[in-house]
């Protein structure tokens, strides 16, 4: 469990919004929304990493 | 101790701010990022946590309780802990019914991991009667 995590979402999110910005203001709004989709993956794929450590945490803490 | 307090306070008020920042442009990954605020803090309240678990196992070999007794209590902890936290998130999508439903789950695996418990409540008083 680290804090990097946070600021690195937080980056990712930052980063998809000013592409998705550029990209719909060029009349791409197919391209944008797949910029959106493809962050959000990148996100989750992240967030269930961590899940998956809390989860192992959880169980190791409380006896399961 | 301290130490953790006020990482996890500092870190709790910039990740609520980076979500409201975040959350203009694409509320999915402020959702996300409450998500990983949230598992990052878990895990260092559980740390301290862990501490406490031990102590209260301490006691309880002391006190001559068998771990079939005090498992089913801190196994119920746990139980919470993670449904609290996942119900939360579902409300915070705005989906009330994924969120009971998990609380669902949760109550119902709780009352299951303390069965053990209840029986042995029920051979004792079987116990008692005959």
């Amino acid at each position: 469990m680290n804090v990097d995590l946070i600021f690195k979402i937080a980056a990712v999110g930052i980063l998809v919004a000013v592409l998705n910005l550029l990209l719909s203001r060029s009349g791409r709004e197919e391209q944008a929304l797949m910029t959106t989709i493809a962050g959000l993956i990148v996100v989750l794929v992240v967030i269930v990493q961590e899940i998956s450590e809390l989860f192992e945490l959880i169980k190791g803490l409380f006896g399961f | 101790m301290m130490d953790v307090l006020i990482k996890t306070v500092v870190l709790g008020l910039v990740g609520a701010v980076l979500c409201l920042v975040v959350k203009k442009a694409n509320p999915e990954i402020a959702l996300l990022l409450a998500l990983g605020v949230a598992l990052v803090l878990t895990a260092y309240g559980l740390g301290i946590v862990e501490s406490v678990t031990e102590f209260i196992r301490l006691i309880g070999s002391a006190s001559g309780l068998s771990a079939a007794i005090l498992s089913p209590v801190l196994k119920t902890v746990g139980i919470g802990i993670l449904t609290r936290l996942a119900s939360d998130i579902c409300k915070d999508a705005g989906q009330a019914a994924i969120a009971s439903s998990v609380e669902l789950a949760g109550t119902a695996s709780a009352l299951y991991v303390a069965l053990p418990l209840f029986r042995t409540v029920f051979e004792m008083i079987e116990g008692l009667l005959l």
